[in-house]
């Protein structure tokens, strides 16, 4: 068995015993999901340097897995911390059973270098993100969300499932360094790929949340209860990319004419509807999945060169996002613990009534619209460096414009909170007193997107060195 | 002929039955053809020598799934006149599917009657799959066990919850009762009448 394989068995053992545990000693489910998360941070950043490929490409641990696999439990650890607060009436062993065995499908899909278990990890992660939607059962609109989310989810994980079942049909194996070699082979029928490969795109979109492929996105960040939001709109966007990177970035490497101009409509679409969508939104989750769907356009943007610099730019910027996305939902859960508001309207007033979090926040607003010197900034530059590298000059600029339309709207969030007199909602709320653990990685969270900003080449030099071998040399 | 009776015989039945589920009135008679059907599609297959999946089949749809289905038949107030009146409505699209269906198999065949013959795994596709499933193919089984445990976990979260101001029974607390948790003992003059005050005098008697 593969050393690298240790932290995966961790987050799998971590959730049978958080399963025991919260029937027993429900208090001691958290803290024991954060230290054995911990845990498995450490071990994969001590074994994950082991490459190798076991079993015929079903688990395969590279430069690549070694460097998500820590990002992706890092994240989790933070979304679960900001998250316990308003978890603490939901039953504790299910819900953060459920959120390790998330994790651990990403871990999988994050190690997958064959069709089978990239689909199982997918799987694995979707399943109980639904349950995870829907586990507070008093709240109607959480309910109607997990539904929605779960016959879409289902509906892209069949799409997906054809693309992957069309694309043995041609190549004959399921291993995605052969599949590579056998659709870049002279055998290979150009239709069949096509349709393959349309699929699969499809199925993909679904899970990126990419127009035209976003309906679910608004209605399932709406109707979710905030904590749960904040869970889907972070790790599982990382490996939904991880997903798009292994599947069409190795697995269809060579079919680069195929699959870059239908990634250029996606990424166009995609920040088009993002950008002018969330310009009528009152509700601050409905305007932060708009935002989600603008910046998986730009997300695109790097992947679509197919180049490892490419590869390089897309992670470096889902990262980024990750991290602002965890914040931004960090500042809105409290915010929803204090004043049970999610009207953006309601965040009149916040600078007055706690300057720390509406600084955050504008942190936050500003990185995501892209202001320099903050991480949204540096993120936008490279996805924009590689697309212009592949020649995708007009959509480029196209990107840059639709950017500009973007920052409308998360300005107008911050020019709520520092000039609008409160309102009801935060005005009359009785004060509840943020615990210091969440002040605390709030700050660092806001802290990250303003120093990582202003000094990117670390975080950035990672992220190239882990694409680095990731495709096959041409 | 001879030979081949047992495939001709279950193929009869199978069609009968499926017959017997689109036309019968009675839900319930309906879900019963359809087990009808899934044991004779079984026969089919170990007729052709796939007995795993026989098995599977009985097991899994005849033995799990349709039992759920009966009960779920039998405790939902089906509208009949409703369902037939979808029937003959659906009738067109319902042909015009089968149809294509058949188109699809019967050229499915013509390919396959061109192709190889079957090669048999030695031993049997039990122990072929089993190997497989074990050996090579043990990490994906193992996180199909993990989806498994995730499905149970969920559909339980999701369905057991306790509504404050219910009553309902703690068969636990039911079997750890004692009898001085229930009976009590009281000693009671012997001129007095029922259903009076007890008087002062009455003592409890512990037992």
């Amino acid at each position: 068995m593969p050393l690298a394989m240790s932290g995966l068995i961790l987050v799998a053992l971590a959730a049978c015993a958080v399963l025991l545990l919260g029937l027993f000693r429900p208090q001691l489910a958290y803290p024991a999901t954060q230290v054995f998360l911990a845990a498995a941070v450490v071990v994969e950043l001590m074994t994950g340097t082991s490459s190798g490929h076991w079993w015929g490409g079903l688990f395969v641990q590279d430069a690549f897995a070694a460097f998500i696999k820590p990002v992706l439990l890092v994240v989790s650890m933070a979304v679960f911390l900001y998250g316990r607060p308003m978890v603490s009436r939901w039953p504790q062993g299910e819900y953060y059973t459920l959120g390790l065995l998330a994790v651990a499908g990403m871990l999988i899909l994050t190690s997958a270098g064959h069709l089978l278990t990239l689909f199982l990890g997918l799987e694995l992660m979707s399943l109980a993100l639904y349950a995870m939607v829907a586990l507070d059962r008093d709240n109607d609109m959480a309910s109607e969300a997990a539904m929605k989310y779960f016959m879409l989810g289902g509906l892209s994980s069949g799409m997906l499932l054809y693309g992957f079942s069309l694309l043995y049909g041609i190549t004959g194996t399921m291993n995605l360094q052969a599949m590579a070699l056998a659709l870049g082979g002279a055998g290979a029928p150009g239709s069949a790929v096509v349709v393959a490969l349309t699929f699969a795109l499809a199925g993909t979109a679904f899970k990126l949340g990419v127009a035209p492929f976003h309906m679910w996105l608004p209605d399932v960040y709406e109707g979710s209860p905030a904590a749960v939001t904040l869970f889907v709109g972070a790790a599982p966007k990382v490996a939904a990319l991880v997903l798009l990177a292994r599947l069409v970035g190795q697995g269809a490497q060579a079919n680069l004419a195929i699959w870059q101009p239908a990634l250029m409509v996606l990424a166009l679409v995609s920040m088009a509807v993002g950008s002018f969508g969330a310009l009528w939104q009152q509700n601050i989750k409905r305007l932060l999945a708009y935002s989600a769907i603008a910046h998986m356009g730009f997300v695109l943007l790097g992947a679509l060169a197919g180049s490892e610099a490419g590869y390089g730019a897309s992670i470096f910027y889902m990262t980024s996002y990750a991290v602002m996305s965890t914040a931004a939902f960090g500042v809105v859960l409290v915010v929803c613990q204090m004043a049970q508001t999610e009207r953006i309207a309601d965040y009149a007033g916040l600078a007055e009534r706690s300057p720390w979090l509406a600084a955050v926040m504008m942190l936050t607003m500003f990185s995501l619209a892209g202001v320099p010197p903050l991480l949204g900034f540096m993120a936008k530059l490279e996805v924009i460096r590689a697309a212009v590298g592949a020649g995708a000059v007009r959509l480029a600029v196209l990107a840059v414009l639709l950017s500009v339309v973007a920052a409308f709207y998360y300005l107008r969030v911050v020019k709520v909170m520092y000039m609008d007199a409160p309102t009801v909602a935060l005005g009359r709320s009785p004060d509840v007193t943020v615990p210091a653990d969440i002040k605390l990685v709030l700050g660092l969270n806001g802290a990250m997107i303003l120093l990582l900003g202003m000094m990117p080449g670390h975080v950035l030099h990672w992220c190239q060195q882990a694409l680095r071998g990731f495709l096959l040399p041409s | 002929m001879l030979p081949a009776l047992p495939f001709y015989l279950a193929s009869a039945f199978l069609i009968g039955a499926s017959l017997g589920v689109v036309g019968s009135r009675n839900p319930v008679y309906a879900a019963l053809f359809l087990v009808l059907a899934f044991v004779s599609a079984a026969v089919l297959w170990l007729l052709a020598g796939a007995e795993f999946l026989a098995m599977a089949l009985v097991v899994v749809y005849v033995g799990a799934v349709m039992v759920l289905f009966l009960f779920v038949v039998m405790m939902i107030d089906v509208r009949l006149a409703v369902l037939h009146r979808s029937f003959v409505r659906y009738l067109p699209l319902g042909v015009l599917v089968a149809v294509a269906m058949m188109v699809q198999i019967i050229a499915a065949l013509r390919g396959l009657a061109q192709g190889a013959g079957h090669a048999f795994p030695e031993g049997g596709n039990t122990e072929a799959l089993g190997t497989l499933i074990y050996t090579r193919f043990l990490y994906p089984f193992e996180i199909a066990g993990l989806i498994l445990l995730l499905a149970i976990v969920a559909a339980i979260a999701l369905t057991l919850r306790r509504r404050e101001g219910t009553r309902h029974q703690d068969p636990g607390r039911q079997v750890l009762v004692r009898k001085q948790d229930r009976l009590r003992l009281w000693r009671l003059p012997p001129h007095q009448a029922s259903g009076e005050q007890l008087p002062a005098s009455a003592q409890r008697e512990d037992t």
